[in-house]
């Protein structure tokens, strides 16, 4: 996986599963990314990041705020740093309210990593050509 | 001559003492008529004796000598009438009126005359003397004869020395007359036809001897007589003392007789008193009614209040006016049974009060005399109460479905009742009279009969249950031994076998009830439970993904990737656990009774909400009481209970804002109990639908059906558990259950269930 940039993609990791957050944590890393992850909104949004060339992946189903939230404020950031948003309920209207709000993709867990992945490279390749916002017509649905 | 004269004066004067001593007794005992005629007799005999006398020694045929031999010869024959007079008057008193003494005494001085007359035709003196003397003798010895007669006639009836002697005087001097007469009449005739004086008339003289003796015998027999009589009125005086002091005494008794019947008289009195109080106060009701028509003279208290009629009412009237028999029949043999025998037995009688109730009563009566009037006497008891408990005694038993036996304090079947005879072990007479050992097996009849002496000991109600195989089948029975008396039981055996089957087949339908509970709840759960095992499932096949890939590297990470491969191992644990929850919650199978931990199966169960809590957005806050008592239940079901309160909490706070949507899960032990409670801070319900939310089909939203609280309570209910619900002080609404707990000498107890647990188990 060779990328054309000097810097590793970051991506920031938001689920209260502390198992769901290692394996991501584990499949970025493997694939050269830089790995941010967090517990909760609340927390993502008090660290200081750098949202270039980066992507988020959310679960929706969060403590306090929710990843749909969460989604709503970072869609709104100068950088409108891609997210993709994870659930472990089949919930089509959660899904549908995601893609409305610009969440980049929508997985089911359990996803295929490798489409994940994929996807995510995607989204930080969209962010730094500058078409952001829009989703992918091709998104996979698991 | 003059020896003949003084004979006669000897005469004359024993003539005179008689006539004296009659006189004498004639003048003080009045009565005496006898007495009085012989004192004449005697009196006109010494006359005749005298005048006689003084005759002979007069100058012959002068007017003095022939007027003084006719006075003495009258009064010779008056003594013959008045002597005839005595005895007649003796043998028969007042027997001689006045004519009769006039006619008699006249026919002497007539015959006395004649005689003179006729004894002058003969010229010699001692001729003529023999005629009127022959004459004169003749009828005083007649007359003599008669009295001799009469009073042996008076000793041959009541013999005594003076009737005897007095007759036999008068005989032999009677007869002495007649001899004397004849010798003189024989002289007077001869001297008629020869002329010459016989003197055989002097020679006749020693004669006057025996009439003076027998004129002394006289005498003394008067005297004897007299003395008779004396001893008579000596006997009658004794007799009329005796019959006084007989009259006195009668007179004593009378007053003892007059006193005695006043005590009676009074004691009668009293004894009315005590019957009329009798009467009044007896709690049975009594009647006085007249026998014949049956009219009330008196009734007492208990009849009024009894039979509701009012003295007044009833008096004078008859029972069968007021119609107080509503069996004729009956009242009829009633009085049949008074009028042929006086009395009427004991009987139970029905009667008809004032106000038409029937009265049962035992009926006695008795007819008695009141103030001459023939009266009935009657007794009712009323046993109407009496009746009704035994009518309803009946009742009870024709309506008992149980056995109904009677033991005696050694256990001996003394009797049986039964409407239904059929499941009996044996036949009533083969046990009745026999022992329990005898009849059933010897564990039961021992546990049967310490049931039987612990019911007289305590004398209480003591309940057994026990099963016999009858009829190729286990049955089970139920006996409740209750004392009787005291030293008999009554056992009421009731067969519980359709029961049991009948517990055993609503335990069955409500084990399904609760698995389709669980089944309904768990389907809500479904996408909370995907998102269970779809979390670790990602964690896992991305595990997956990223050891592969990193296999595939020239230089592998073999570190990284068994650390991956660790978190896939661990993460399918995860899963494992959620499906094995799920499964025994899904699981159909019989429960069963442990000892349970309340904190464990509560953790278990929030284990399978939690994907829940967390997607709705819910702040679950959960304090377990630290050492809990177990409690003894089925795991899975209470689990449910758990299940389906947590679930309802957050239905309820779903509606509310995100600030408000907490729900609290408690544990603790409260006075020996396990309490488990779920409150939120909801919507809440009204009281009323507090009180009906655990009705079945009661639901507050259109999706469930409102089966899953009614559930729960069948649940706890069957666990011999409470379960409630009261709103919250400021919102919504507390759901708890509470269960005993079991301390742990229960829980070792439980663990080793007792041989009479198992024999209630089904099999």
């Amino acid at each position: 996986l060779e990328l054309n940039h000097a810097t590793d993609p970051t991506v920031f990791v938001v689920d209260d599963d502390a198992s769901l957050r290692f394996a991501l944590q584990r499949l970025f890393r493997s694939a050269g990314w830089s790995v941010q992850t967090f517990s909760s909104a609340e927390e993502f949004l008090e660290e200081p990041r750098d949202d270039a060339r980066a992507c988020l992946i959310a679960d929706v189903h969060l403590g306090r705020m929710s990843g749909l939230e969460l989604l709503a404020i970072v869609v709104r950031t100068p950088a409108a740093l891609p997210a993709i948003l994870i659930t472990g309920f089949d919930g089509g209207v959660t899904e549908t309210e995601a893609l409305r709000l610009g969440a980049f993709a929508f997985f089911r867990k359990p996803f295929d990593a490798f489409e994940l992945l994929r996807c995510a490279r995607r989204a930080v390749e969209r962010g730094t050509t500058g078409g952001g916002g829009k989703p992918d017509a091709n998104l996979p649905r698991s | 001559l003059s020896t003949f004269l003084s004979l006669v004066s000897a005469q004359t004067l024993v003539t005179l003492f008689l006539a004296a001593v009659l006189w004498s007794l004639s003048w003080h005992l009045r009565r005496q008529e006898l007495n009085r005629w012989w004192a004449w007799a005697w009196t006109s005999s010494a006359f005749f004796l005298v005048a006689a006398r003084t005759a002979v020694t007069l100058e012959p045929d002068s007017l003095p000598r022939n007027s003084l031999v006719l006075t003495a010869i009258i009064a010779g024959f008056m003594t013959v009438p008045l002597l005839a007079f005595g005895v007649v008057s003796f043998s028969s008193p007042r027997a001689i009126g006045k004519r009769a003494a006039v006619a008699g005494l006249g026919a002497a001085v007539v015959v006395g005359v004649l005689t003179y007359i006729v004894s002058e035709f003969w010229a010699d003196p001692i001729a003529s003397f023999s005629v009127r003397q022959g004459a004169r003798t003749l009828a005083l010895g007649i007359v003599l004869l008669f009295c001799a007669w009469v009073f042996f006639q008076r000793a041959r009836v009541s013999w005594s020395w003076a009737t005897t002697i007095t007759g036999t005087s008068c005989l032999i001097y009677g007869l002495n007359q007649l001899f004397f007469a004849s010798t003189l009449l024989r002289a007077a005739y001869a001297s008629a036809f020869t002329g010459t004086a016989d003197r055989a008339v002097l020679n006749a003289v020693d004669l006057i001897l025996l009439d003076v003796a027998f004129t002394g015998g006289i005498c003394l027999g008067m005297m004897l007589l007299l003395v008779e009589e004396h001893q008579k009125a000596e006997r009658a005086l004794n007799e009329s003392v005796n019959r006084g002091r007989a009259v006195s005494e009668e007179v004593a008794a009378l007053q003892t007789e007059i006193s005695k019947r006043q005590l009676v008289e009074q004691e009668l009195r009293r004894s009315e008193e005590k019957f009329a109080s009798a009467f009044h106060a007896s709690p049975c009701a009594m009647t006085i009614t007249s026998l014949e028509g049956g009219r009330f003279i008196d009734v007492n208290h208990s009849f009024e209040r009894q039979m509701g009629y009012s003295k007044d009412e009833v008096m004078g009237q008859s029972s069968a006016e007021l119609d107080m028999w509503p069996d004729h029949e009956e009242r009829a043999r009633f009085y049949r049974d008074l009028l042929e025998h006086g009395r009427s037995p004991e009987r139970a009688v029905t009667l008809r009060t004032k106000s038409g109730r029937t009265m049962w009563a035992i009926l006695s009566a008795e007819t008695i005399t009141v103030d001459g009037q023939r009266c009935v006497l009657s007794v009712g008891l009323d046993v109407t109460a009496r009746k009704e408990a035994e009518a309803r005694h009946v009742a009870i038993m024709k309506a008992l479905p149980d056995w109904l036996f009677l033991l005696s304090k050694e256990g001996e079947f003394l009797e049986f009742h039964a409407k239904d005879q059929s499941h009996l072990m044996l036949p009533p007479d083969q046990f009745i009279g026999r022992r329990l050992a005898d009849v059933l097996p010897p564990d039961l009849a021992a546990r049967i009969s310490g049931c039987v002496a612990e019911a007289l000991q305590w004398d209480q109600l003591v309940t057994l249950e026990y099963s016999l195989p009858i009829g190729g089948g286990l049955r089970f029975y139920e006996v409740r031994a209750v004392p009787s008396d005291r030293d008999r039981v009554l056992c009421l055996v009731r067969d519980m076998t359709e029961q049991k089957r009948a517990q055993h087949h609503a335990r069955e339908l409500q084990d399904e009830l609760a698995h389709v509970g669980r089944v309904m709840a768990l389907g809500t759960l479904t996408g909370s439970l995907a998102h269970e095992i779809n979390q670790p499932l990602a964690a896992i096949t991305t595990n997956a993904h990223t050891a592969l890939v990193m296999l595939e590297a020239a230089q592998p990470d073999i570190a990284e990737v068994c650390a991956a491969l660790n978190d896939i191992k661990s993460d399918s644990h995860r899963i494992d656990d959620v499906l094995r929850h799920l499964r025994s919650m899904l699981k159909k199978e019989r429960r069963e009774y442990d000892p349970v931990d309340v904190n464990s199966l509560v953790t278990e169960v929030l284990a399978l909400v939690h994907s829940d809590v967390v997607r709705r957005q819910i702040s679950l806050d959960v304090t377990l009481a630290p050492n809990l008592d177990r409690v003894f239940g089925d795991r899975i079901q209470l689990q449910q209970v758990v299940l389906n309160l947590l679930m309802n909490a957050c239905e309820a706070v779903r509606a509310v804002d995100d600030g408000r949507r907490h729900v609290r899960l408690t544990t603790a032990a409260e006075h020996g109990r396990v309490v488990v409670s779920v409150s939120d801070r909801g919507i809440g319900f009204q009281d009323d639908q507090i009180d009906r939310m655990f009705e079945p089909f009661f639901t507050t939203t259109t999706e469930g059906m409102g089966l899953g609280l009614s559930i729960c309570r069948a649940i706890i209910d069957a666990h011999g558990g409470l379960i409630s619900a009261k709103p919250n002080p400021d919102h919504g609404l507390t759901c708890w259950f509470s269960l005993a707990a079991l301390a742990p000498v229960e829980e070792a107890r439980v663990k080793q269930p007792s041989p009479s647990m198992r024999s209630e188990t089904w099999n």
